[in-house]
């Protein structure tokens, strides 16, 4: 038996690893168990090659009349059952799968993994589900079927995507199951994709409680929120989708630009700026410019400093220094030059320094409010913009560390 | 039914004699590809897997009817689905695992368990009641030998009060020798994960074996 060192070398393990273990055995019950199993596996065989065409009405004649009368109770009763079921005891709903490729869908999951109900959530969604009964289906069975459909229409191409997301419903299911439910959706529509040698990229995301309440009220699809999930997690992306509420962003405008804000929250996070400060940030950026088209540069312009070695609170400084100073973002990029660049140093041009005045000018009236950060950093590298060195590596805040913990 | 039983019988003697040594020397993957078609495959794989998956379900519940009930559901599920079955993402026997993992997870969440296999095999294929004198003699036998392992009863007891994700862990590797990368495969989670887990769950294991001792 291998064990790894880190547990074999703990004496606390050692009752463990020493463990005597009970060996149970019982052979009538394996030995009964094993023949029914082979039994029913050949009965199965044996169904599926009378099914091709041997069953005659010979067959059929022979059953006697007192049998049908039997079938014929229990199919009442059975039906009698099923009326009961659907009408009085309502089969619950543990956990929601959101699935789109074009069309998107919501499964209603009961607690036997089998579908309690289906529903579009668009024009496309609800064209697939139109005739197409996948109630009481098993989850993978149900799963085949839609993306046999999908196929069939044409919607499994190789620049389509399926993307599923899961949602628990109230605390009907723990994590742990909503995981393995994940974890089912994923494997089957894998096989299925390699079984159809299929090229398709499947993702597939399990949502927190938070997570689900935000894509609610902004009436997002997983095709927007899928890759945020993906990089940064489920809460910080609902941090980070809660800031369109927050900063009453048009909700139009947020779903459509959402990829740009997925693209600057990973690339913060590649230069490790913790989740805290990456908020903070897009706050500053999204209060800045609403309409979220200088986002990308805002963010890289506060991404470079702080790669060079500037703190994160100096960087965040400069850059909102420089939203205060050119409201209107149309020279943006000319007012960072000075702070965000080497190059820029030595190639500082007339433009460079009308905003580098209007900066100043704009640093002396609102001198009363500014932050009471020590500024020293940012005015050596403002008064000294011909130095090739980069600007004096800082100590990073301790809103800078890693996320890892 | 009687006629489909016979003749069920007569292929299974009839394969047993012909190719029983055939299948001894299959591997395991191969026995899975032959399965897909031939039931005596699948009954190899059952007694290769069978002592394992029972022996699993017992450590993880205490309950030796149960732990047979679910191992009875397991071979069922298995057969069932071994048509569709791909060994890309893990072995014919971690998928067994995988299988009565999920049986146990969903006892532990229901508090009841029905093996809806036993039903069905008894009622179309013939399963005869075993007679209350073997059931009564194994069942003492089994019970006897689990009693026997008081240490392992403790440690048990402890393990099953922990979250299910910390059990599944414990109990894979503690309780049937399994390596990390079985536990990833068996589990669907990345060996990191694992061991993570692992290491957390033994933490609370070993606090709360501490404070029965004291």
């Amino acid at each position: 038996m291998k064990k790894s060192t880190d547990i074999r070398n703990n004496t606390q393990h050692e009752t463990l690893d020493n463990l005597k273990l009970p060996e149970i055995v019982l052979p009538s019950r394996q030995k009964r168990l094993r023949e029914a199993l082979l039994k029913s596996a050949y009965a199965e065989k044996d169904k599926s090659i009378i099914s091709i065409g041997q069953k005659t009405h010979k067959d059929i004649k022979r059953i006697q009349p007192k049998v049908w009368l039997i079938a014929a109770s229990i199919a009442l009763l059975l039906f009698s059952y099923a009326f009961y079921e659907a009408f009085f005891v309502m089969p619950q709903t543990v956990a929601n799968i959101t699935l789109q490729v074009n069309p998107a869908i919501r499964l209603s999951i009961g607690e036997n993994n089998t579908i309690v109900e289906a529903a579009g959530l668009d024009e496309q969604g609800q064209l697939l589900l139109t005739g197409f009964d996948i109630k009481s289906l098993e989850v993978q069975e149900a799963l085949k079927d839609i993306t046999d459909k999908l196929r069939d229409s044409g919607l499994l191409g190789p620049d389509h995507r399926i993307l599923a997301a899961l949602t628990a419903v109230e605390d009907k299911i723990n994590e742990y199951d909503l995981a393995l439910l994940a974890q089912t959706v994923r494997n089957t529509l894998s096989r299925y994709l390699i079984e159809q040698d299929l090229l398709l990229d499947v993702k597939v995301t399990t949502l927190s409680k938070d997570l689900s309440d935000v894509i609610l009220n902004a009436g997002l699809m997983p095709v927007h929120y899928v890759d945020l999930v993906d990089a940064v997690g489920s809460e910080m992306a609902a941090r980070v989708l809660s800031l369109e509420k927050e900063l009453s962003i048009d909700p139009q405008l947020f779903k459509e630009e959402l990829d740009a804000v997925t693209s600057a929250v990973i690339d913060m996070t590649d230069a490790q700026i913790s989740d805290d400060n990456i908020i903070t940030a897009l706050r500053s950026a999204m209060f800045a410019d609403p309409e979220l088209k200088m986002l990308p540069a805002i963010i890289d312009a506060l991404i470079e400093p702080t790669e060079k070695g500037l703190g994160f609170e100096e960087a965040l400084d400069l850059i909102q220094r420089a939203l205060k100073a050119d409201p209107t973002l149309e020279a943006f990029d000319d007012l960072l030059e000075p702070y965000g660049g080497e190059q820029q140093y030595e190639t500082e041009d007339e433009k460079t320094d009308e905003l580098e005045e209007a900066q100043y000018d704009y640093e002396q009236e609102d001198e009363q409010t500014e932050s009471e950060q020590p500024r020293d950093a940012d005015k050596e590298e403002a008064d000294a913009p011909e130095s090739d060195d980069p600007p004096d590596s800082q100590q990073p805040s301790d809103n800078d560390e890693s996320e890892d913990d | 039914m009687q006629k489909e039983i016979e003749l069920a019988d007569r292929l299974i003697t009839q394969n047993r004699a012909g190719h029983g040594s055939q299948y001894d020397r299959m591997s395991e993957r191969e026995l899975v590809y032959q399965a897909k078609d031939d039931p005596e495959a699948f009954g190899r794989l059952y007694d290769l897997n069978y002592s394992a998956i029972l022996n699993y379900c017992v450590r993880r519940t205490g309950d030796i009817e149960l732990a047979h009930d679910i191992t009875s559901e397991t071979f069922f599920k298995a057969l069932k689905n071994i048509a569709r079955f791909e060994w890309r993402d893990v072995s014919f026997s971690a998928w067994l695992y995988r299988i009565a993992g999920n049986e146990i997870t969903s006892y532990f969440r229901k508090k009841s368990y029905k093996a809806d296999s036993l039903d069905y095999l008894s009622e179309s294929q013939g399963l005869e009641p075993i007679s209350p004198e073997d059931l009564e003699e194994e069942f003492i036998e089994a019970q006897e030998e689990l009693e026997r392992h008081k240490e392992f009863l403790t440690i048990r007891e402890q393990t099953g009060k922990l979250p299910i994700k910390y059990q599944d862990v414990i109990i894979l590797r503690y309780f049937t020798n399994k390596s990390i990368k079985d536990i990833a495969d068996i589990l669907g989670k990345p060996e990191g994960t694992v061991k993570s887990l692992l290491h957390r769950g033994l933490e609370k294991l070993k606090n709360q074996l501490g404070k029965i001792r004291k």
